[in-house]
């Protein structure tokens, strides 16, 4: 029996034991990384994670059970014991929970790719990393290099008792570098191309290709040498220009986020919090300045978010989460979209075979405005151009953050300065998007994809992709780096 | 899962092992079932269980190393994942240094098994919880959280000889009270989990929540703070991260790389990692089966010692000193049985040392990479920040950012508690971090 046969057979047993609603999800994940340290590969390596998930909602209560055994047997014993912790749940829970509808998809999708990253030469992934650190090592003032690739295949089947029957294959391609420049006294970091290991996305190895780690070592080792004698960033309310992939993570930690509904109704109040976001304020918050327009999109081509279907089987749609600077949408699931009167948009998601699907961002975007970023600086008079994320944190409902950067530049009169090390700025998240004053156009945006998104507990790491571009930010609070 | 199979893992890793195709071959096992009972506004929301496995193969052909790993026990798919590290032996470039796995080991006996947490069931787990709800709604408080069990077994077996294995238990309760802008928190993490008073620490974080309403605003500036131990296990978390693993050592990056022996902080500060205290969640070995053992990490302020694996003391030439993670963990080694040592202060004792300052319960978000060199961090206050006037609690303030360096501000440190707290370190369930009360004289908050 294949997969599709055992899936039916569980599911018809399942309502013969009177569950309300039940889904089951088999993956098979592949995995290969590699990395290189100083010119030697530091680690090559695959794995192969395969498994079955069964989630039941029994009397209003919910139970999830996975297990690394792709049986029938098995998988019917995970049901059981989904089931089991549903009664448990259900004996002593008040309250019940119910599903929106959703159209019981029969679909395959599998997302395109130029360069299948598997297919590649080891020979010609490791030469690319060990050169690029190699070659960073001999630059003056270079103590130490890294790189990563890391690719993987997500063959997915799901199954429900509305009906649905989807498969999907999710292809993930991603690496970067990064050098440091170290002395005695200090070390500084420059990454490439982003912070985070670098860049991911769904598409194939052409994107390593793009990236083209080796053209852009002079200037990367350029600026790591630098900040060993940069100034330290100074203090005091500055217009701020900050680059893509740190505004990525702005979005990323203060729109994406507070925008999950789970999170915004208290799922995650146990752990990393709330949201500030309460459903109170959907249609009328003002969360920033008319020129800000924040979207979530699965469909985005070659989005490390892009998937077609979600977990729970609902088809991948569009929503704006921040129109003309409003706070207009939610993330939501079947359960939660339920709570502001509307159905599911698709955006459950769970790692792999054994994570419970919970709301995750997809590819969460901004607008693009108008302009290159040469215009945004020739249009400061006076102010601090931030790039690359270095360090992250923010409150538990999402509004006090403090970002730091891996590098800055004075910007004076319309034009770049000295570079500055240990950039920080911080501020409250709607404050700090009604500042923005100015969005770079579609020639500066790119879609920045990270690979370590966490949420839930267990903790689930899910790829998130954030289309973004320089903005400008007025009178914003900067350097608190040395207090 | 289905009880364990020592037997049947030993089995396996010694018929990979024996593999004659590569000049070494370790075996690295791990099974677990988890269940993790997820609770929002004082009721389950979210109910995870989850059986799985890890079977990591690491091969050597002379210098060159190749790793692969499945989750699947079956003999086929681990002859697959044995040719997959092969291939990727012979397919990847040789070191420049030799990797010398361990051999046979002597293991301290560790008991971190329990049946108790073994066979607690849902209806048992979910029925005490749900008492705890009970007393919350007579407080007026919402309660969230999570009640976590874990079974698990890992193993390792080396074609030098090398074998251990060690069944373990953990069970860890989180709980979180709510009301308004008003929370509080408590946990508590125990191999076994009878020892784990539920209902107590619900009513605890309760107690808190209720403490800590109306809370006022405090202009940022630099106080006098008590630390209570869920905030300072973020710190010491955070220092171990950046500075105490081989590989931030190495790169420069970190606040120990050529400081070993120097004063880093004040005298009152001594760190360590030690596997085998059963204060912590004791395991006798790491991942390559290397015995764990006492390492001093900071003595009285002194830099004194770094975390290597295997891999990373060949690379720098010395020995492991038993913190190897997963084959192919690219982070590297990291303390992951952490010990900050108590003082001979009361913890009661403390708030009226303070005299007038901040009392913080836990802080949230934590960041360690603004400057890890000089190891400036910056997070939240959370659950209950107090103000303290003549060592009593005048009222609760809102939360507040910190931004400080770290080892400088326990360079200030005036008095540590004789009570020490344990919490989980990082994902693995085997690993914790243990730590006092702590009042520093001196500590930035900046918004």
């Amino acid at each position: 029996m294949g997969m599709k046969g055992i899936f039916v057979s569980i599911l018809a047993r399942l309502k013969k034991l009177g569950v309300d609603y039940a889904d089951i999800r088999h993956e098979r994940i592949m995995t290969e990384s590699m990395q290189a340290l100083d010119g030697e590969v530091e680690g090559f390596s695959t794995d192969t994670s395969a498994g079955v998930g069964v989630r039941i909602l029994y009397r209003g209560a919910w139970g999830f059970a996975a297990t690394n055994i792709v049986t029938e047997e098995s998988a019917m014993k995970a049901a059981k014991e989904a089931l089991a912790m549903a009664r448990a749940f259900s004996a002593v829970n008040t309250g019940k929970a119910r599903l929106s509808v959703s159209e019981p998809f029969v679909e395959s999708y599998s997302t395109p790719y130029e360069i299948d990253p598997f297919s590649v030469a080891s020979d010609k992934k490791i030469s690319l990393i060990a050169g690029v650190t190699g070659a960073a090592l001999r630059e003056k003032g270079i103590s130490s290099a890294e790189a990563f690739l890391e690719f993987s295949r997500a063959e997915k089947e799901f199954c429900n008792t509305d009906g649905a029957f989807i498969s999907q294959t999710i292809l993930t391609s991603g690496g970067g570098y990064h050098v440091i420049a170290g002395d005695n006294d200090d070390a500084q970091v420059r990454s490439y191309p982003d912070g985070h290991h670098g860049l991911f996305a769904t598409r194939g190895y052409e994107l390593i290709e793009e990236l083209d780690f080796m053209g852009s070592l002079p200037r990367v080792t350029a600026e790591a040498r630098s900040l060993l004698y940069a100034r330290e960033c100074p203090s005091g309310v500055r217009d701020i220009i900050i680059d893509g992939p740190q505004l990525a993570l702005q979005i990323h930690e203060s729109c994406g986020h507070p925008a999950e509904l789970d999170r915004a109704l208290g799922a995650e109040l146990g752990f990393a919090g709330g949201s500030f976001l309460t459903p109170d304020k959907l249609g009328t918050f003002r969360y920033g300045s008319p020129i800000v327009n924040i979207y979530a999109d699965p469909n985005e081509p070659g989005g490390a978010g892009s998937y077609r279907f979600d977990d729970e089987g609902v088809r991948a749609q569009r929503v704006d989460l921040v129109r003309d600077g409003v706070f207009t949408g939610y993330l939501t699931s079947r359960e939660s979209a339920l709570a502001v009167g509307g159905v599911s948009n698709g955006s459950m998601r769970g790692e792999g075979w054994g994570g419970l699907p919970l709301i995750r961002m997809s590819n969460v975007c901004i607008t693009p405005g108008q302009g290159t970023l040469d215009d945004l600086v020739s249009d400061t008079k006076d102010g601090i151009l931030m790039s690359v994320n270095r360090s992250w944190s923010i409150d538990d409902r999402r509004l006090n953050f403090q970002f730091g950067a891996e590098i800055a530049w004075e910007i004076k009169n319309g034009k770049v300065k000295e570079a500055f090390r240990n950039p920080v700025y911080y501020g409250s998240t709607p404050g700090f998007w009604a500042s923005c004053d100015a969005v770079c156009g579609r020639s500066e945006w790119r879609l920045w994809g990270l690979n370590s998104c966490a949420k839930g507990e267990p903790m689930q790491v899910a790829h998130v992709g954030h289309g973004a571009c320089p903005a400008r930010f007025r009178s914003v609070k900067v350097g608190v780096g040395k207090p | 899962m289905d009880g364990l199979l020592k037997d049947r893992l030993i089995s396996e890793g010694e018929r990979i092992a024996a593999s004659a195709q590569a000049d070494s071959i370790e075996f690295v096992a791990s099974r677990e079932s988890s269940s993790t009972m997820r609770f929002s506004s004082s009721r389950f929301h979210q109910g995870i269980s989850v059986t799985d496995a890890s079977f990591h193969i690491r091969v050597l052909i002379g210098r060159k190393i190749g790793v692969a790993s499945t989750n699947s026990i079956e003999r086929s798919a681990l002859d697959r994942c044995l040719d997959e590290a092969l291939g990727i032996a012979r397919a990847t470039r040789e070191e420049p240094f030799l990797l010398k796995p361990p051999g046979p080991c002597r293991y301290a006996r560790v008991n971190s098994f329990f049946e108790s947490t073994a066979r607690a069931s849902y209806d048992e787990k979910a029925s005490l919880v749900a008492s705890g709800f009970r007393e919350a709604l007579v407080s007026g408080v919402s309660l969230s959280g999570a009640l976590a069990t874990v079974v698990g077994e890992a193993v390792i077996v080396n074609s030098r000889g090398l074998k251990a294995y060690h069944p373990y238990t953990f069970a860890h309760l989180s709980s979180v009270a709510s009301s308004g802008d008003a929370s509080g928190f408590a946990s508590a993490v125990s191999n076994d989990i009878s020892r784990i008073d539920i209902k107590g620490l619900m009513r605890a974080s309760a107690e808190t929540c209720l403490r800590s309403s109306f809370p006022k605003e405090t202009p940022p500036g630099v106080y006098r703070v008590l630390l209570e131990p869920s905030a300072v296990s973020e710190l010491v978390h955070w220092l171990s991260y950046t500075g105490f693993g081989a590989k931030s050592f190495h790169d420069k990056t970190g606040f120990l790389s050529e400081r070993i022996g120097e004063a880093v902080t004040g005298e009152k500060v001594t760190i360590y990692d030690d596997g085998l205290d059963a204060k912590g969640m004791a395991i006798p070995f790491d991942f390559e089966g290397s015995p764990k053992k006492r390492l001093p990490l900071i003595e009285r302020g002194v830099a004194s010692g770094i975390a290597y694996d295997s891999l990373t003391a060949s690379i720098e030439g010395r020995e492991s000193t038993g913190h190897a993670s997963f084959p192919g963990d690219n982070e590297g080694p990291f303390p992951d049985h952490l010990f900050m040592e108590g003082g001979d202060v009361a913890a009661i004792d403390m708030p009226g040392l303070l005299g007038d300052g901040i009392l913080v319960k836990s802080f949230h978000y934590v960041n360690g990479l603004l400057n890890p060199r000089e190891t400036l961090m910056t997070g939240m206050t959370r659950h209950g920040t107090f103000l303290v006037r003549d060592g009593v609690v005048k009222h609760a303030l809102r939360p507040m950012r910190f931004t400080e360096k770290v080892l400088e501000a326990f360079g200030r440190i005036e008095a540590v508690s004789r009570e020490t707290a344990v919490y989980p370190n990082g994902a693995f369930p085997l690993s914790s971090v243990t730590v006092p009360y702590i009042l520093i004289d001196g500590f930035s908050f900046t918004s």
